[in-house]
């Protein structure tokens, strides 16, 4: 026993030694960056970074230094074709409210492995294997009583795509990742995210065309499901999103999604805004849904929108307030409000810690809690 | 007695028919990059001066001038101002503290129309550490006599080798803006 927290502390130690860079959506929107392509290798963004993204990653933190391109990266690397990074998140959880369960807990969030192969000049491969938690890929799951299997049984490939560069404005990818849609939050049980299926392990198969230029970038892709969604879940369809940089700091996303599935249609009409100016960055999302019970022919809206400001006190220092909507209509009713206070420090290039305030009210719960995050990163 | 008057009238009468006035207000700059989307941007408010000079009937205006130390410009990264400073600023103005950002409009004429208090055209000059070089600009004055201005300047005329860092690569046209206020 002594010997397994021996060597689970070592690990946790080796994450923290070399891990690296950290989620940085909200200093891109800062920056004003309007394109994923700035920092990641993907023009749909997420996954690995390039040589600009982690010299970004390197500045912005407190222990900042300039990155070089060096050595530093060389394993495995075959002369920069292939790359690797390892992500981990570990959450301590404490519940504020009257709860019958772990008021408090610890534990691993998320492991993931990022593997991008550059076949070519204008192919590359990128693939992500994940482990999360039992809770997080099933809903409806009570994350203190669910019995967690072991690591290996709960490793998915999270994502799994090819990229094609026609040219630096026009981009096809091929494979199974989360949709590009609205903002890229990091959280994924926000309500924009997880009501709009775009959780953790919704990874449709999606054949995606994105074209861009310094007015605008447009996505247009198709769906179909992924062989290991469960059968009543599977879906197929077809999105559109659209971001115009009406200014040189504000971006417009409108975007659109049909998907037909198994048991249910759904329609989706959304738009996002980014706004960065000096410390500030501000962001938003308002998304309606109108689903289909295709059985009964039963149709029922929902209403799901964030708004978030960050500020940066110092480069590597962020605080931000958030506030989230959904409203769900019968025969799903739900109303809920979301209100969160957060706060970001970049201890270095490797590692940072989140602490979020969360109060979240529904017509009969009102349940306050506070999150603790490690971010460690390694590439 | 009246002897100290007249001194007084003489010393201060250039400013009492001068219609200086002084400004408050910010200078940014925008350059494209080689990737889409990635632009990168800075600014500062803090001027070493920024003055206009019209004649009394604001029809004319005779001078503009603006200072900007270098070291001033921001893009939110700290270590990026500093390169910017160190590796382009400082080799401008040939490793002369500070570098000195200057542009001088000294000639210009001028029309009031319908919408706008006046409106100017001239020839501004520019002198960026020991690089000099004149674009032609125009002023639109509103009713409060606050401006915006906004030109192209390229970087190999300036001189300035096109600044790149780990893949990405600034284009050759750079915008300026700027906006100000009268105090």
């Amino acid at each position: 026993m002594r010997l397994k927290s021996f060597f689970r502390f070592l690990i946790l130690l080796t994450l923290f030694l070399f891990s690296s860079h950290i989620f940085a959506y909200p200093t891109y929107i800062r920056l004003n960056y309007s394109s994923c392509l700035a920092c990641h290798q993907s023009a749909e963004g997420g996954g690995s970074l390039s040589a600009y993204g982690k010299g970004i990653a390197y500045t912005e933190s407190y222990l900042s230094r300039e990155y070089t391109a060096t050595k530093e990266n060389s394993f495995l690397n075959f002369e920069g074709k292939m790359e690797h990074s390892l992500e981990a998140r570990v959450m301590v959880l404490e519940r504020l409210y009257d709860y019958s369960g772990n008021k408090t807990r610890i534990f691993p969030m998320q492991l993931d492995y990022t593997n991008s192969i550059k076949w070519k000049k204008d192919l590359r491969q990128e693939i992500t294997f994940a482990v999360a938690p039992n809770t997080a890929r099933q809903k409806g799951v009570d994350s203190d009583t669910a019995k967690q299997s072991s690591w290996i049984n709960r490793l998915y490939l999270r994502t799994f795509k090819l990229d094609y560069s026609i040219d630096k404005n026009n981009h096809l990818v091929f494979g199974g990742s989360n949709l590009p849609m609205g903002l890229h939050l990091i959280d994924h049980t926000a309500y924009v995210r997880e009501r709009n299926r775009l959780g953790v392990s919704d990874v449709p198969i999606q054949v995606q065309y994105l074209r861009l230029n310094k007015q605008w970038q447009q996505t247009y892709l198709l769906f179909a499901p992924n062989p290991s969604d469960n059968i009543a879940n599977r879906e197929s369809g077809f999105a559109t999103k659209q971001e115009f940089f009406l200014m040189p700091n504000l971006v417009l996303g409108p975007q659109t999604l049909l998907a037909f599935g198994k048991s249910i249609n759904r329609g989706l009409l959304g738009a996002f805004t980014k706004w960065g100016a000096g410390p500030w960055a501000i962001m938003s999302e308002l998304d309606f849904t109108k689903r289909e019970i295709k059985n009964s022919k039963m149709k029922f809206d929902q209403w799901s929108s964030l708004i978030e400001a960050h500020y940066f006190i110092q480069e590597y220092f962020r605080t931000s307030l958030g506030v989230q909507f959904l409203k769900v209509d019968s025969p799903f009713s739900e109303k809920e409000e979301l209100y969160t206070f957060n706060n970001e420090f970049k201890f270095s290039p490797h590692v940072s810690f989140i602490v979020e305030y969360r109060q979240k009210s529904t017509d009969l719960l009102l349940e306050k809690t506070l999150f603790g995050q490690i971010f460690l990163n390694w590439w | 007695m009246r002897n100290v008057l007249i001194t007084l009238f003489l010393i201060f009468s250039p400013v009492l028919f001068s219609k200086e006035i002084l400004y408050s207000g910010d200078v940014s700059f925008r350059a494209e990059t080689n990737v889409p989307g990635l632009t990168i941007e800075g600014s500062s408010k803090i001027f070493k001066k920024l003055s206009a000079d019209f004649s009394d009937d604001l029809l004319t205006l005779k001078k503009i001038e603006v200072e900007l130390d270098a070291q001033t410009l921001k893009t939110g990264i700290d270590l990026r101002d500093q390169h910017m400073f160190e590796k382009v600023f400082l080799v401008l103005s040939a490793k002369e503290k500070p570098a000195l950002l200057k542009m001088n409009l000294d000639k210009a004429t001028c029309e009031k129309t319908a919408s706008i208090l006046i409106k100017c055209n001239g020839e501004a000059n520019f002198l960026f550490g020991k690089k000099a070089f004149s674009k032609k600009i125009e002023l639109n004055f509103d009713k409060n006599q606050n401006t915006d201005v906004s030109f192209n300047i390229s970087l190999k005329e300036l001189a300035i080798e096109i600044p790149s860092y780990l893949g990405i690569e600034l284009e050759d046209s750079v915008v300026i803006k700027m906006k100000v206020f009268k105090k």
